[in-house]
């Protein structure tokens, strides 16, 4: 079984070089606005003429799916063309058949877990009209959420599905298995087989079942939503913010979804019986330790928040342009939403050299993206990739669309590369590098730019701090809970748990810094 | 510390004058015609070829304008002219400049330029030293009479005599003959000579740097690096204006000084906000570069939208309220969801001035210009950027002629936008709901009682001043303030209340 490829994600099939994928992101963008509106306008799926039942999903599938694999073969692609254009959701209930059981090493509690645990699966509630703040957002924007596509694209497994209401059951709404694992039309019967287990993962991915357990694409799957993602017409617009939409919060993809209630074992925790025939198989599941996953999954968070970017100016540039430019949602919530004090603490902090008061990027996934940059051997510096976009954003307020597309290529191609560098992951055991890559996630925590990026890199850094054995056990625990309690982590659920800040008033960016600073470790003294 | 560094600079400053006004001496006893510049090396200070000395003798031959070496206060300020000793038995003509000089921000504005914060923004704006950045000293010397870089003793004088009275190259001996008595308006104007003898030939000058034109402007970028919002209400400013000139004889002793003054003041304002944006939506922009070092110059450099068009609190506000910002918005009465309002502050002082005229067009303009930008605020084409230029130019012609007529009037009496806030205050509607309007309002409301037509009692005008005053703390934009603080209906009712 070779290695998995690391291209992340990789072009379509037979799309060669950056503007074919350009292009292609643009196909995919039309697809999604033939089925639907994109959320800019807050269109109504009720007002518009009927899509086939499925082609949002399709192209979500199709977005995931291309993402997930590689096409190393051709009989790879040809087997990934046809699962884009056939998947289909096959709904919970086929899921639920098998995954409910409370014992079974193969069908497992999941779903009961999922449910149970797990708020995604809850996802619809708060389209309901019952929902105080879904009322006055729909008061604002003169819709109903549970029948506009642009609500539903995020808080409903398909958009495609009937009306939500309170009433709506558990298992026919809410994010569902397939929203995640991808339509199962094509995978379900051969996944029930039990040669499936130990498929090579590109083949499971052919069939449309998206490989969760490599973290760009857990990442991506994650930041769809999380970020935005205009493939699938998720975005949550300046306009539904400003209508009452919460803010969505920076996220580390690692420590969320362990406290989101995992539903899932990694293979060194299955039993030893079924660790053995993976290992007969020559199956290899995750080659990255969890310190490379969350270096990974911050710079899929990374890519995503910048391929949004590239992906709205395509849009904005488009001939019947669905969104309007700037879509202020792209931009970093604090480059405007910060209080107009003097002293202010922007001007003391300084703007990195980029022009004062004109917005940027969100600043959140720098912290951990700059952090995995850190630990490729190359090193580049994340300010110094994402130079060339970030310039257009100073040049002109928002930039201009056409220029946005172009000079996003650069990072996006250097985002990749370093994914491709970290994914093969490194030798179980191997101390020394985790020091290194703990020590550029001290390092990004010490030079984060504002508490969030801090955040973010704390959540990824305080597991791994507080295990390894390069600094002593006096010298980490005290290192963790005092990053823990400037950043107002519960310190009972650190690690690894929730990083959800405790709501205070936010701590100063200069003392936050200040507390990322290690003790040597104590191998190197 | 902090102390010590302004007194520092003071210092320094002080004695750059006297090092400045010996180097006069020597220039006018030392050099000869002809003009020192010419002639390297000056005797004053090494300089560059081609820059202009400022000291030297003025040569009256040259047209106005075209060699500003009467620049300096000091070309004013010699003891017997207008730099006497303070008394009562001269007249206040003869010692203005020392009155200046003692009590005017204006004679240290170039001071503040050597301050920790002034130093901080020219480093985040990347422009070099902020006391030899042009950008800065348009405003806060006179560089903006001047092609050429002034010499830093002239930088010294911060905004002098000259910034507000014209350029006395041309008018400087003139006006000290007695045909200058003979010479009407137009006359003098044409020599340089600003005449600022009523409120609105004073609050077009102020307007330049307070509001902004195109080279005097504190965009965004200058304020995000640390400068302060420019926030001008002329009657207020004038009101706290340390006088170097006698009122006898002049506008002050109008009984609607200072209602004229508001009245004018409002039109005025609204007209130089309106040129503004003409200035900053016109393509490419008049503008010195504010760009960093390290933007390159092959990306295009653009500014609008020009974010200090718009609504300070549209875009920084807390994300982190209780109530979600749709329900603030629609109490601020904000045009639309998640869009910031034109330019606020004029606005708000226009509407109030609504209603005092029959001249519509500012209305109409005003909401035409509205419509315009608050619809689609961001990047505009060259079409759209046509319009907004045409739009602007028109509202600012039209708050020209209000401007005028109110001037022109015999008497202006407030009592209707008394009677407007009143009604505002009663409503509690959206109008009075932003910092932007209640100010405004606060401002409006000093200037109809200060001494105006109710004709106060000493005790109950001193009533009046403590309830005003009570008004302008409750407004204080406190730090750490999630949302600027609104005018309170009862503060408003106690303060009617001492009203006879």
């Amino acid at each position: 079984m070779g290695h998995r490829s690391h291209q992340f994600p990789p072009a379509l099939p037979h799309s060669r070089g950056r503007s074919s994928g350009a292009l292609v992101a643009l196909v995919l963008l039309r697809a999604a606005l033939m089925a639907g509106s994109l959320p800019g306008g807050v269109g109504r799926a009720d007002d518009l003429p009927p899509p086939p039942p499925t082609t949002a999903a399709s192209v979500t599938a199709a977005a995931s799916v291309t993402s997930a694999t590689t096409a190393t073969t051709t009989a790879t692609t040809t087997a990934t063309t046809t699962a884009t254009t056939t998947a289909t959701f096959k709904g919970t209930e086929t899921c639920v058949r098998c995954h409910r059981s409370e014992q079974g090493e193969w069908t497992g509690p999941a779903t009961t877990l999922h449910w149970r645990e797990d708020a995604h699966s809850r996802a619809h509630l708060a389209l309901a009209p019952t929902n105080e703040r879904t009322a006055a957002i729909e008061r604002v924007l003169g819709i109903e959420a549970r029948r506009t596509r642009a609500c539903i694209a995020c808080h409903s497994h398909a958009p495609a599905e009937p009306a939500v209401t309170a009433e709506t059951p558990l298992l026919h709404a809410g994010i569902s298995c397939e929203t995640c694992h991808g339509a199962a039309s094509a995978y379900l019967e051969p996944h029930a087989a039990k040669e499936w287990r130990f498929l090579p993962t590109e083949e499971k991915s052919a069939f449309g079942m998206h490989d969760l357990r490599s973290p760009a694409v857990k990442a991506a799957n994650c930041a769809a939503c999380h970020v935005g993602d205009i493939g699938s017409g998720r975005l949550v617009t300046h306009g539904m913010y400003a209508a009452g939409h919460p803010p969505l919060r920076p996220f580390e993809v690692e420590s969320f979804s362990t406290a989101l209630g995992p539903h899932w074992r990694r293979i060194e925790a299955k039993p030893e019986t079924i660790r053995a025939e993976a290992a007969a198989a020559g199956y290899r599941t995750e080659t990255a330790g969890p310190i490379d996953r969350s270096l990974i999954e911050g710079l899929g968070v990374l890519r995503q928040s910048v391929r949004l970017a590239t992906d709205l100016a395509a849009v904005a540039e488009g001939e019947t342009p669905q969104v309007s430019w700037p879509e202020l949602s792209l931009h970093d919530c604090r480059a405007c939403h910060h209080e107009l004090v003097l002293p202010s603490e922007r001007q003391a902090l300084g703007y990195r050299r980029h022009v004062p008061g004109r917005p940027t990027l969100p600043r959140w996934p720098l912290g951990l993206a700059g952090a995995a940059l850190r630990s490729t051997p190359e090193k580049p510096p994340v300010d110094d990739l994402l130079a060339p976009l970030l310039a257009e954003f100073d040049a002109v307020p928002f930039g201009t669309p056409r220029r946005v597309v172009v000079a996003a290529v650069g990072p996006l191609t250097g985002i990749d590369a370093a994914i491709a560098r970290l994914a093969p992951g490194r030798a179980p055991g191997d101390v020394a590098g985790d020091r290194a890559a703990i020590e550029a996630l001290a390092a990004a925590g010490a030079t984060a730019d504002d508490v969030d990026a801090a955040r973010i890199v704390a959540a990824a850094l305080l597991p791994a701090l507080a295990t390894s054995p390069a600094w002593g056990a006096d010298e980490r625990r005290a290192a963790c809970d005092r990053i823990a309690a400037i950043l107002g982590f519960d310190p009972a659920g650190m690690p690894p748990g929730s990083h959800r800040p405790a709501p205070t008033a936010a701590p100063d960016i200069r003392a936050v810094r200040a507390a990322f600073i290690l003790p040597a470790p104590t191998s190197a003294r | 510390m902090r102390r010590q560094e302004q007194t520092g600079w003071g210092g320094l400053a002080a004695m750059g004058f006297v090092l400045f006004a010996a180097g006069m001496e020597l220039a006018r006893t030392a050099t000869p015609e002809p003009p020192c510049h010419l002639e390297p090396p000056c005797p004053l200070e090494s300089r560059g070829e081609g820059e202009v000395c400022p000291a030297g003798p003025a040569d009256e031959s040259m047209p106005g304008g075209a060699m500003p070496s009467r620049l300096g206060v000091a070309s004013c300020s010699a003891s017997s002219c207008h730099g006497g000793p303070k008394g009562t038995n001269h007249a206040v003509s003869t010692f203005a400049a020392t009155l200046w000089m003692e009590r005017d921000p204006h004679a240290r504005a170039s001071e503040v330029l050597h301050s920790g914060r002034s130093r901080r923004m020219a480093e985040l704006l990347g422009i070099g030293p902020a006391h030899q950045a042009r950008r800065c000293l348009v405003c806060h010397s006179m560089a903006d009479l001047s092609p050429t870089p002034l010499p830093d003793d002239l930088v010294a004088d911060g905004v002098g005599c000259a910034s507000c009275h014209g350029d006395p190259t041309a008018w400087g001996s003139e006006h000290t003959l007695d045909a200058w008595k003979g010479m009407g308006r137009e006359e003098r104007a044409a020599l340089g000579y600003r005449d600022l003898s009523t409120p609105l030939d004073r609050v077009n000058d102020c307007t330049r740097c307070h509001v902004g034109d195109a080279e005097h402007d504190v965009d965004h970028a200058l304020i995000a690096a640390g400068h302060p919002r420019l926030v001008f209400e002329f009657a207020a400013y004038q009101k706290r204006y340390p006088r170097h000139w006698s009122p006898a004889g002049r506008a002050e002793v109008g009984t609607d000084f200072k209602a004229r003054s508001w009245a004018v003041g409002q039109a005025a304002t609204l007209a130089a906000t309106a040129r503004l944006l003409e200035a900053r939506v016109s393509d490419p922009p008049a503008r010195v570069s504010d760009q960093p070092a390290r933007a390159t110059s092959a990306l295009p450099s653009e500014h609008w939208p020009e974010f200090a068009e718009f609504d300070c609190q549209g875009c920084h506000r807390s994300i982190a309220s209780v109530t979600p910002p749709a329900v603030d918005a629609l109490r601020s009465g904000w045009s639309a969801v998640g869009t910031p309002a034109w330019q606020p502050w004029s606005q708000a002082g226009g509407a109030l001035l609504t209603g005092s005229s029959a001249e519509g067009d500012v209305d109409r303009g005003l909401a035409d210009l509205r419509r315009l930008l608050e619809r689609h605020w961001g990047p505009a084409d060259q079409k759209r950027r046509g319009r907004i230029r045409l739009e602007a130019r028109a509202l600012a012609a039209a708050a020209d002629r209000r401007g005028e007529a109110i001037g022109a009037r015999d008497e202006v009496d407030l009592d209707d936008v008394a009677t407007k806030i009143e009604a505002l205050v009663a409503e509690g509607g959206p109008g009075i709901g932003s910092w932007e309007a209640a100010v405004q309002s606060v401002l409006a409301l000093e200037a109809i009682l200060d001494g105006g037509p109710a004709q106060l009692g000493n005790a109950e005008s001193h009533d009046v001043d403590r309830e005003l005053a009570g008004l302008r703390e409750s407004l204080r934009y406190l730090p750490r303030q999630e949302t600027p603080p609104t005018l309170r209906r009862s503060d408003f009712k106690r303060l009617r209340a001492t009203v006879p």
